[in-house]
């Protein structure tokens, strides 16, 4: 398997640990794994996003126009990071997941209709209004990867996700973190 | 479709936002050479200039000393590195920048961590990025190891210190032996400890909202009244000072040495600023602002040397058009002179009745000549001839001078001094040996010298008594002053007790006697102890009892007024006169200690004869007296200047006195008061001759301009200029411009005016001028459409920074009250 990621978000959001998750499934797997990340900034309220390159690769970075899975943990951030996604390969266009309210990841109609030209599915969650309500913001990165984890071309599977997402969770936040997982899925 | 910029911002409560917020508030056009880190993030608050790479602040502020100083320029550099930075990369281009001399400021931010990269110990730390114990590295000694001689530390939460501490190091390389200079500012990093740290504690704040001085609508321009004025208000020395002298505007002249200035705006209140000079005891040092700070400017003795140096007031003073009109003046000590001096100078014809064979009462009678040179007063009396007053000496009213021959006078001022003596109330007071300690210095003062024998008893705590005993002391004499209350001027006290003079506090005569071995027997009491009923008692109250050949009682003196009508006379047995010396008769005018209002000292005394001139001239049909206009705030003082001139700046600094907390004590380092050089006491006891020798003209240059804080008045300094955060205010022919469209009314430039010398109106509210969060950028206050500025709740760690950052106070501590969960 090879598959080309990006996650994207904002300081704070949990960039840094949904990819620790990947790399956890993928180390469970046996999968060779690039991380790379922006650092620092990301508890400064800046951009921050990760490289994720799963199966073998011979370099660290996604190259624009080569990325399967773009995760947006901010519309925003995820309008920026557009150029990674690749254009249609045969029968396989690249996947968009973005926190956002239904339908407003992407407003502007002319952004919509160049994703759709190339072939990009979009999928829209407002895991931010989940973890709202689940009492704790920070939970929205679980919540969208719980969502996520649901598309048929998602890298890894629901119970990787959740062995991997156990794995790396402290003690304390575990059982909150599965909780978030399962109410991203069931959207 | 444009994307919002993300610009990351410190983590609310961070302590580099307060130190960068500090630094770019001290030093507006400083180099500030910057680093790699979170601190590089300073670049949001204008206080990182250059990041390069990783040690780069160093080398290149060093590079940018030896760019400038081979142009003769050193403008401030301040680089700034974290710890974790330092340690990694910045001792090699420490050690390099000292040893090849370069002078800058680094300020290490020490947080204790590497917070850009997610909390990796640094050396300082003593823990491994594995968590194993390492080898702890002190920062201080690897910055000692760098050949720094100059380390210090400061907090950048308390924002005067930290400026303070700023600017002490960009003094050091500034010095003669200066070099690099460090500072270390050590805090917690917030994000790290998930708080404020051990050291602070959290103060939440909250925002006021009210009425706003100006609507967002018409941002266009700030209303006059809202904005910042430069307008120049009375140094508190001057409101304290009774002779009226300008002497915020003293210093100026004496800081550019221009002292022929400095005497004519001194001979424009008075005509003994070389006797002021000597014998005041200065209240207006008492109301220095430099006081409580390092020790009030030395204000006496540059007076003195204004008036020394200035040659006399008879080549200043001019007498003013003839008004036609002439006054009498009974009485040449220094209220009648005074009142004299500035009736000639109004162009009235007077003259002058003194008792005595010369002018001068007290200052020629009384005070002593150590203190008081003959030849300084001599050349200070000078000015009368000169004036064209007319001297009449060995003139007593009631005596040789007759009510009648003053008839021919429109007006006639009596200031006849307080020369009766008061006798002590006690058995044996009239006893051999014992005598006024005024007559004793009158004596010594006529060139006949009483002989006083080996023992000399002084009773009384004031200048009087200090005068006596120290003239006695220089005939030979051992001292002893026995007294209630110590009244006189300290420094002569401590002079007195260098020259080997004994001081009882507190203890009071009961009786004296004639003691068997001749001289006189003291019998004394300690004021704690009960006083005698009546003379029979007294004996019995007597503590303690001592021996001496003569005894000086000097208790103060009354006016003797027996060539008054008893009707004119005030309860205490003074002159009936209000503040402008004017009594019941419309033509009788009185002051000094002869009147109720008394006088008390030379400088009260220069001060009723002020009033009185001015009195007797709007008496005389002169320009109305417009008491407010010439009377010093709430102080004593009056300013003749200001009548010639009322549109002179004088006339303009109305406003109350800025108080010491108006005063930005970070802009002024300590520096010791200037001490004139005195007589050594084992020399001095011998002679006559003046005992402090006066601070030298370059002494007293260098204190004025070092030392003087100008409060409330504008030096064109340019740190207003420097702080304005909308760089509203600009310099145009020397003259400071506002611009109202720009000004955003943040009160930054009177908040931070050294001297206080800007007047504006806190409107305690939020105005919406954004100073805030542009300058000190905490995420945590949120600024809405309108403007105005919210605390964010949710992300505040209440570290109370924004409470020193709002000049407007808008924000304050947060008022818990009772309907708030």
């Amino acid at each position: 398997m090879k598959c080309q990621a990006i996650i994207a978000g904002v300081g704070g959001q949990g960039v840094l640990f949904a990819a620790k998750v990947f790399t956890e499934m993928a180390r469970r797997r046996q999968l060779p794994v690039f991380g790379s990340q922006t650092f620092g900034m990301a508890q400064r309220g800046g951009s921050v996003m990760t490289h994720l390159k799963i199966g073998e690769f011979n370099s660290p970075l996604v190259c624009e126009g080569d990325a399967d899975l773009l995760l947006g943990l901010d519309f925003t951030e995820a309008h920026r990071t557009l150029p990674y996604l690749h254009e249609q390969r045969g029968e396989r266009g690249a996947v968009c997941v973005v926190n956002a309210p239904a339908g407003q990841a992407f407003p502007d109609s002319r952004v919509a209709a160049l994703l759709g030209s190339m072939g990009v599915t979009v999928h829209t969650c407002d895991a931010d209004a989940v973890a709202l309500a689940m009492n704790n913001p920070l939970l929205a990165n679980l919540v969208l990867l719980g969502f996520g984890a649901a598309h048929e071309r998602f890298p890894f599977t629901y119970d990787e996700l959740c062995t991997a997402t156990a794995a790396v969770s402290g003690a304390l936040r575990r059982d909150a973190n599965l909780d978030a997982l399962e109410r991203g899925r069931a959207l | 479709m444009a994307l919002p910029t993300r610009r990351p911002t410190f983590c609310p409560g961070c302590g580099h936002r307060a130190a960068f917020y500090a630094l770019r508030r001290t030093f507006a056009d400083a180099i500030f050479p910057g680093d790699i880190g979170c601190y590089t993030l300073g670049l949001n608050q204008g206080a990182v200039d250059t990041v390069h790479d990783m040690g780069a602040s160093i080398t290149m502020a060093a590079g940018f000393y030896h760019a400038y100083a081979q142009d003769g320029q050193q403008p401030p550099i301040i680089a700034t590195i974290g710890d974790g930075t330092f340690f990694h990369s910045g001792a090699a281009g420490l050690e390099n920048a000292v040893y090849n001399g370069a002078r800058f400021v680094l300020l290490v931010l020490d947080n204790g961590t590497t917070g850009m990269t997610g909390m990796q110990p640094t050396p300082e730390y003593g823990k491994t990025a594995d968590g194993h114990a390492g080898v702890k590295i002190e920062l201080e000694a690897l910055i000692r190891g760098c050949g720094i001689r100059y380390l210090a530390h400061a907090d950048p939460h308390d924002i005067p210190s930290f400026q303070r501490a700023l600017l002490d190091a960009v003094e050091f390389t500034h010095s003669d032996a200066g070099g690099v200079a460090v500072v270390i500012a050590r805090y917690v990093c917030v994000t790290q400890v998930k708080g404020l740290g051990p050291n602070r504690k959290p103060l939440a704040v909250e925002v006021v909202h009210g009425p706003r001085p100006r609507a967002p609508e018409t941002l266009a321009a700030l209303d006059a009244q809202w904005m910042p004025v430069h307008r120049d208000r009375l140094s508190p020395c001057a409101e304290a000072g009774p002779a009226g002298n300008d002497i915020e505007r003293l210093m100026t002249l004496a800081g550019q040495e221009q002292w022929r200035e400095a005497a004519a705006m001194l001979y424009a209140e008075h005509p003994f600023p070389s006797t002021l000079g000597r014998v005041c005891p200065h209240p207006c040092e008492s109301a220095c602002n430099r006081g409580a700070h390092d020790g009030a400017l030395a204000i006496n003795a540059l007076e003195r040397l204004a008036g020394d140096r200035g040659r006399s007031a008879a080549d200043f003073a001019v007498r003013g058009p003839d008004q036609g009109k002439c006054v009498a003046v009974v009485g040449g000590g220094p209220a009648g002179l005074a009142a004299a001096y500035h009736l000639a100078r109004l162009g009235y014809g007077v003259d002058v009745f003194e008792a005595q064979p010369e002018i001068g009462g007290m200052l020629r009678w009384a005070i002593t000549e150590y203190r008081l040179p003959p030849a300084v007063l001599a050349r200070e009396l000078e000015v009368f001839a000169a004036l064209g007053v007319t001297l009449h000496t060995g003139m007593r009213l009631g005596a040789n001078l007759a009510w009648a021959e003053l008839d021919r006078f429109d007006a006639v001022y009596l200031a006849t001094g307080a020369w009766k003596q008061r006798r002590l109330n006690v058995p044996g007071a009239e006893c051999a040996g014992v005598q006024s300690g005024l007559d004793y210095l009158k004596a010594m003062r006529s060139g006949t010298p009483p002989t006083l024998g080996r023992r000399v008893a002084v009773i009384g705590g004031g200048n009087t008594a200090i005068d006596a005993a120290r003239s006695a002391r220089r005939q030979g004499a051992a001292v002893e002053v026995f007294y209630d209350l110590l009244l006189a001027i300290p420094a002569e006290v401590e002079a007195a007790r260098t020259e080997g003079i004994v001081f009882h506090h507190e203890i009071v005569p009961v009786a004296f006697a004639a003691a068997a071995a001749g001289g006189v027997q003291l019998l004394l009491r300690e004021l704690a102890a009960p006083a005698p009923q009546d003379d029979a008692d007294a004996e019995r109250c007597a503590t303690q009892s001592s021996e001496a050949d003569s005894v000086l009682v000097c208790i103060g003196g009354d006016a003797d007024l027996d060539y008054l009508e008893a009707a004119d006379l005030a309860p205490n047995g003074r002159l009936a006169v209000d503040a402008w010396g004017r009594s019941r008769d419309a033509r009788i005018f009185a002051g000094g200690d002869a009147a109720s209002t008394g006088a008390g000292t030379v400088v009260g005394a220069i001060n009723a004869g002020k009033r009185a001139a001015l009195a007797i001239a709007e008496r005389l049909g002169g320009r109305p007296l417009a008491t407010p206009d010439l009377q010093l705030a709430n102080g004593p003082g009056i300013a003749v200047s200001i009548a010639a001139d009322a549109s002179s700046p004088r006339a303009r600094q109305g406003a109350p006195a800025p108080q010491a907390l108006e005063i930005r004590l970070q802009f002024f380092p300590k520096t010791p008061r200037a001490t004139a050089p005195q007589r050594a006491p084992e020399d001095s006891v011998w002679n006559f001759e003046e005992v402090n020798f006066g601070l030298g003209s370059a002494a007293a240059t260098a204190e004025a301009r070092a030392r003087c804080f100008h409060c409330g008045v504008c030096t064109h300094c340019d740190i207003c200029v420097d702080v304005c955060p909308s760089e509203a205010i600009a310099k145009v022919d020397g003259v400071y411009r506002i611009d109202a469209t720009t000004c955003t009314g943040c009160h930054v430039c009177a908040a931070e005016c050294p001297r206080g010398a800007i007047s504006m109106p806190a409107a305690g509210v939020c105005i919406g001028c954004g100073y805030c969060t542009t300058r000190f950028e905490c995420p945590s206050l949120l600024r809405g459409a309108d403007g105005l500025v919210s605390i964010d709740r949710r992300t505040c760690i209440d570290c109370g920074m924004c409470i020193q950052v709002c000049a407007q106070g808008a924000i304050r501590p947060r008022q818990e009250t009772a309907n708030r969960p």
